[in-house]
């Protein structure tokens, strides 16, 4: 009797306990604020996850899910701008530190996300977006009239549907993809990351796609109306994209290290510059 | 609307903004908006209003005879009083202030090496781009390696990401710089130094963010 | 309440060549002395500062400011880490000094009626008449001479809410008033501070 009795209660007493400190541990925190057009949300974290999305109202709402009592977060709103941040109680390389926030703004809230691991997303919005993550990969999404600065060493990085929006990347060693991404300026300058962009160059910007030894690669349609010139000091270029010859002051356009060229209106200025990489330029094909 | 009724609703307007009429006579009435930028100026200048002053030896002197008297304080654990200093520990002088002076001094250092590159040889005759068949070594070796320290102590679970990151940039450097060095008047060798001598500095900001107290 | 300058990186301030914050305070809930001095030497500064705006009295905010450490050290068992900790001092420190205004007015007077000044201020006297605006002439100096010189009850309310950051319903729940009452004594704590400066502007160019 004894022995069948032990058999279920130690089960059921660990499965208890392991419930009770499932419990106890999660623990989800919710900050709200009234906000004003133009308010500013900045938010840390050192591990954990970081997602911005806007949202009709005036609200800005910060969720975050905690593991452990080794971090606490602090939400405080000042006038218009907003911080939250994890504090770290204990060891920073405690693998329960980790936080995840969810931040839901008006779409005119500016955003500045530190968030080393990440990952960082960021959508739905018009504002100013400053993302820096040091290994996080990071994704912008549906964002309009806006100023986009992302910032990794080498968390990759992906933006999708950015119209009328200034937008500027650094990463050492991140991978950068952009996909409908056009603005008045678009800049990309990474050392080893690769760089690919989907897109027709659009709004009669200034695009600048710049890396150290990764390669850049371009898809545009036929319809792009671009300056583009594209060289490569000790690496190689191919283009299969049909541009009128053009000269350029600045070079000598040098076969299989550089080629420059227009098509329609010329309307935006390209440069694909890398040092060792390869840069490819192709038509999208339907 | 008059004056004496818009500043009756003042407390109100300054707290949540007014109605459209309120706003109107704001705007067409000089006395009132004087008096709404004063109000507001007074706001703002209370919080740059910094923690000044400290209080007399006594408080402090007061508090521990009470923490005594009341049992609440312990002999001290162990005779030292804080953590050593050891080499293996370069906090104190790892402050950010030095390291964007490092940052600044690599920038310097390299701008002085290209410009005195570009006088140098400025009458040879132009040499196709290549890579540098052997890599000089690193021109800040000392300051990365305290880069590194630094991101150990605060985030030891991204340094083998900034070692691997700074040996990428310190080759883009490089290469950058040899290419110059070679040809002088290419614009866009420069702009590459340039280019990874920011991304050095970036690297090096952003190791600062995690190290900053 | 606004984060105070460092609030934000609480875990990696130093109480201490070598000791962080967070680790004094775990040493100070054993009982360690050295802690509890690292911690009181980190935050003085601030709660000195705060205690001496709402009173304007220095051996008035030196007694509040041993209160209020006192008052932590005690409790300090019990910090859970739910805010921040100069956050959770800080209102601790606030309701110390509150304590110690409702202590010192009549037992029947709820506090926000022993912080009623003296001379009710109406609405400004001079409607019509234009002067020149304060803007770029305030210095801090003669700003925290001013706000020393405010009744008790305009003092605290500015003091906490355009001072410390306090939002306004913070303010009525720890003074047990409306929050439009929190409002319009705010409004009159600005109101007789302009009036203060304008004087004292006055009376500086005329003494020139």
């Amino acid at each position: 009797m004894r022995s069948m009795s032990n058999g279920v209660i130690w089960p059921l007493l660990a499965a208890g306990l392991l419930t009770v400190a499932a419990f106890a541990v999660d623990n989800r925190k919710e900050c709200r604020y009234n906000v004003t057009p133009g308010t500013r949300v900045n938010v840390t974290n050192d591990s954990g996850p970081v997602n911005v999305r806007g949202m009709a109202g005036r609200q800005v709402v910060i969720a975050t899910t905690t593991h452990s009592d080794n971090v606490e977060v602090d939400c405080a709103q000042t006038g218009n701008r907003i911080q939250a941040i994890t504090h770290l109680l204990g060891r920073p390389d405690r693998s329960d530190n980790r936080v995840e926030y969810q931040v839901l703004a008006p779409p005119d809230t500016s955003v500045t996300i530190h968030a080393p691991s990440g990952p960082i997303t960021a959508e739905k919005l018009r504002a100013d977006l400053t993302l820096e993550g040091d290994a996080a990969q990071i994704e912008v999404r549906d964002v309009s009239n806006a100023h986009v600065h992302v910032r990794t060493i080498s968390g990759p990085i992906s933006l999708g549907n950015i119209t009328h929006t200034h937008v500027e990347i650094t990463s050492l060693s991140g991978d950068v993809r952009l996909d409908a991404v056009s603005g008045p300026k678009v800049s990309v300058s990474t050392a080893k990351g690769s760089i690919r962009y989907n897109g027709d160059f659009g709004e009669g910007g200034d695009y600048m796609l710049v890396n150290h030894s990764g390669n850049i690669d371009v898809t545009l349609p036929a319809t792009a109306s671009v300056d583009l010139m594209a060289r490569s000091i000790a690496g190689s270029v191919e283009n299969d994209f049909p541009l009128r010859e053009a000269s350029h002051p600045t070079f000598v356009p040098s076969p299989g290290r550089s080629f420059a060229g227009t098509s329609n209106s010329a309307a935006s200025s390209v440069q694909l510059r890398s040092f060792s990489g390869k840069i490819r330029v192709k038509k999208l094909s339907h | 609307m008059n004056c004496a009724e818009f500043q009756k609703l003042l407390p109100e307007i300054m707290e949540s903004g007014g109605s459209a009429e309120e706003e109107a006579h704001l705007q067409s009435c000089a006395v009132c908006s004087d008096l709404v930028q004063d109000l507001r100026y007074i706001a703002e200048s209370a919080r740059l209003l910094l923690p000044m002053q400290d209080p007399s030896p006594r408080v402090w002197a007061g508090i521990r005879e009470a923490l005594e008297r009341e049992g609440l304080v312990r002999p001290p654990v162990g005779t030292a009083r804080f953590r050593p200093q050891t080499a293996a520990r370069p906090r104190r002088w790892l402050t950010g202030a030095s390291l964007l002076a490092a940052a600044a001094l690599l920038l310097f250092a390299i701008g002085v090496l290209w410009f005195w590159n570009y006088a140098a040889r400025e009458s040879q005759p132009v040499a196709t781009a290549s890579l540098p068949q052997a890599a000089s070594p690193a021109a800040v070796d000392d300051d990365d390696a305290r880069l590194l320290s630094a991101v150990e102590q605060r985030s030891p679970a991204l340094l083998a990401t900034y070692r691997e990151n700074l040996d990428t940039v310190n080759a883009y450097i490089r290469d950058a710089r040899h290419t110059v060095e070679q040809n002088p008047y290419d614009m866009g060798a420069r702009d590459h130094l340039l280019r990874a001598c920011n991304q050095k500095a970036l690297l090096y900001e952003m190791a600062l963010a995690r190290s900053e107290e | 309440m606004r984060p105070e300058k460092g609030d934000l990186a609480q875990a990696r301030k130093q109480a201490g060549p070598g000791l962080s914050e967070a680790e004094a305070i775990d040493r100070a809930k054993q009982g360690d002395a050295e802690s509890f001095e690292a911690l009181y030497a980190l935050h003085k500064r601030r709660v000195y500062s705060l205690c001496l705006r709402m009173t304007g009295n220095t051996a008035e905010a030196e007694d509040l400011t041993q209160e209020a450490f006192l008052q932590l050290y005690r409790k300090i068992a019990t910090f859970r880490g739910e805010s921040a900790f100069s956050t959770w001092l800080h209102r601790l420190a606030v309701n110390v000094v509150l304590m110690h205004l409702r202590k010192k007015s009549l037992p029947e007077v709820s506090l926000e009626a022993s912080l009623e000044p003296q001379q009710e201020d109406g609405p400004k006297k001079d409607i019509g008449a234009r002067d020149n605006v304060l803007a770029g002439a305030i210095d801090r100096v003669n700003l925290t001479r001013a706000i020393a010189s405010l009744p008790r009850g305009y003092r605290v309310i500015f003091v906490l809410h355009d001072i410390e950051g306090y939002e306004h319903n913070e303010i009525a729940e720890m003074m047990g008033c409306s929050i439009g009452n929190s409002k319009s004594q705010l409004h009159k704590a600005r109101m007789k501070l302009r009036d203060i400066l304008r004087e004292r502007r006055i009376e500086k160019a005329a003494g020139q």
